[in-house]
């Protein structure tokens, strides 16, 4: 786990996303100091297979299961505030809302989620193409054909990145990632957004490409009290490609509550 | 017509277009028919590795690669591998 700010801070426990290329809870190492600032006390776990984090078997990486294993760290912590992003949204989902004073989803919980094959499928895809670069500059330079240049996009890049027989890899192992997307269609979200209608939410919705509105307006119903927020210029990685704006929504929202 | 949906990153080499129709029974049709089809298929005609696509919802990479079959209402969502999800 990364922690960030005084220990006597407001807990706010982020919740990375999924993904080869997520560097688990360092990808937020440029936010995360300036919530710090804001007087919040930051940790950010890593979930099971990513940065220290010990891996689950693949078939364990339901979202269910994964949120069990984060509970027991928001246990330990007096109602801090949530928030998650993509694949962590969903996982914060799940926690018991009682436990949480209040929860930031990151562009999730308001679209039905993608299909993924099986995970016998999934895998054997994965170890076949599972990307790697003969070198830092070379990964770096197509990667940035691919990302907004925006202020600790390379540190997030390297961070979920590392070095195995010569190559550089992602960090996250194939058969983990298999694992975790193949869960993923067998778990809606719908089911679990009523549970936190006491509990303050904001919904932070990416504007790159503009998200189906009806989607969005069923989340509303789902959670009246919910805030729902568009950060401009920025896709699904709403704190990767507007931290100017996205940042401060969060903190300015979890202040209020 | 198959409609195939650009990330921001791509649709601005693509003159900001956005959305295209395309006429293409397959996935990899489709995307040779775009003009950023250098940005999608790397020098062996290959999906790039930082290019993840969505046909109809459903992970394209995992399942039948650039031969996933299109039909006429078919939507292919392009979206970067780097953001995750």
């Amino acid at each position: 786990m990364l922690e960030w700010g005084a220990e006597n801070g407001r807990p706010l426990v982020f919740l990375h996303g999924l993904g080869p290329f997520n560097a688990g809870a360092a990808s937020i190492g440029t936010v995360a100091p300036q919530w710090a600032d804001d007087g919040f006390r930051v940790l950010a776990p890593n979930a099971p297979g990513f940065g220290a984090s010990p891996s689950l078997e693949p078939e364990e990486y339901s979202v269910r299961r994964v949120s069990e294993l984060i509970a027991g760290v928001i246990d330990e912590l007096e109602r801090p505030a949530v928030v998650g992003f993509s694949w962590g949204g969903r996982i914060a989902l799940r926690l018991p809302p009682e436990q949480v004073s209040a929860l930031v989803l990151l562009d999730i919980g308001y679209k039905p989620p993608p299909e993924f094959p099986r995970y016998e499928q999934l895998v054997t895809s994965y170890r076949e193409k599972w990307p790697s670069w003969a070198s830092w500059d070379a990964f770096l330079a197509e990667a940035r054909e691919f990302t907004k240049d925006t202020p600790g996009t390379e540190e997030r890049l390297r961070a979920a990145m590392t070095e195995r027989d010569g190559r550089v890899v992602p960090r996250l192992a194939p058969e983990i990632a298999a694992g975790a997307f193949s869960w993923i269609p067998r778990e809606p979200d719908a089911e679990w957004l009523a549970r936190w209608r006491r509990t303050p939410v904001l919904l932070l919705v990416a504007t790159e490409p503009r998200v189906d509105e009806a989607s969005v307006t069923e989340f509303a119903a789902a959670l009246p009290q919910a805030e729902i927020s568009r950060v401009p210029r920025a896709g699904h990685d709403v704190l990767g490609d507007n931290a100017a704006v996205a940042a401060p929504r969060v903190a300015n929202f979890l202040r209020s509550r | 017509m198959a409609l195939v949906r650009l990330p921001a990153l791509l649709a601005r080499e693509a003159g900001g277009q956005r959305e295209f129709d395309i006429d293409a029974a397959t996935l990899g049709d489709a995307l040779r028919a775009l003009p950023v089809r250098d940005l999608c298929l790397d020098e062996r005609g290959e999906l790039r590795r930082l290019v993840n696509v969505f046909v109809d919802r459903q992970d394209a990479r995992g399942g039948d690669g650039l031969d996933t079959p299109l039909r006429a209402d078919s939507e292919v969502v392009i979206v970067t591998a780097i953001a995750g999800g």
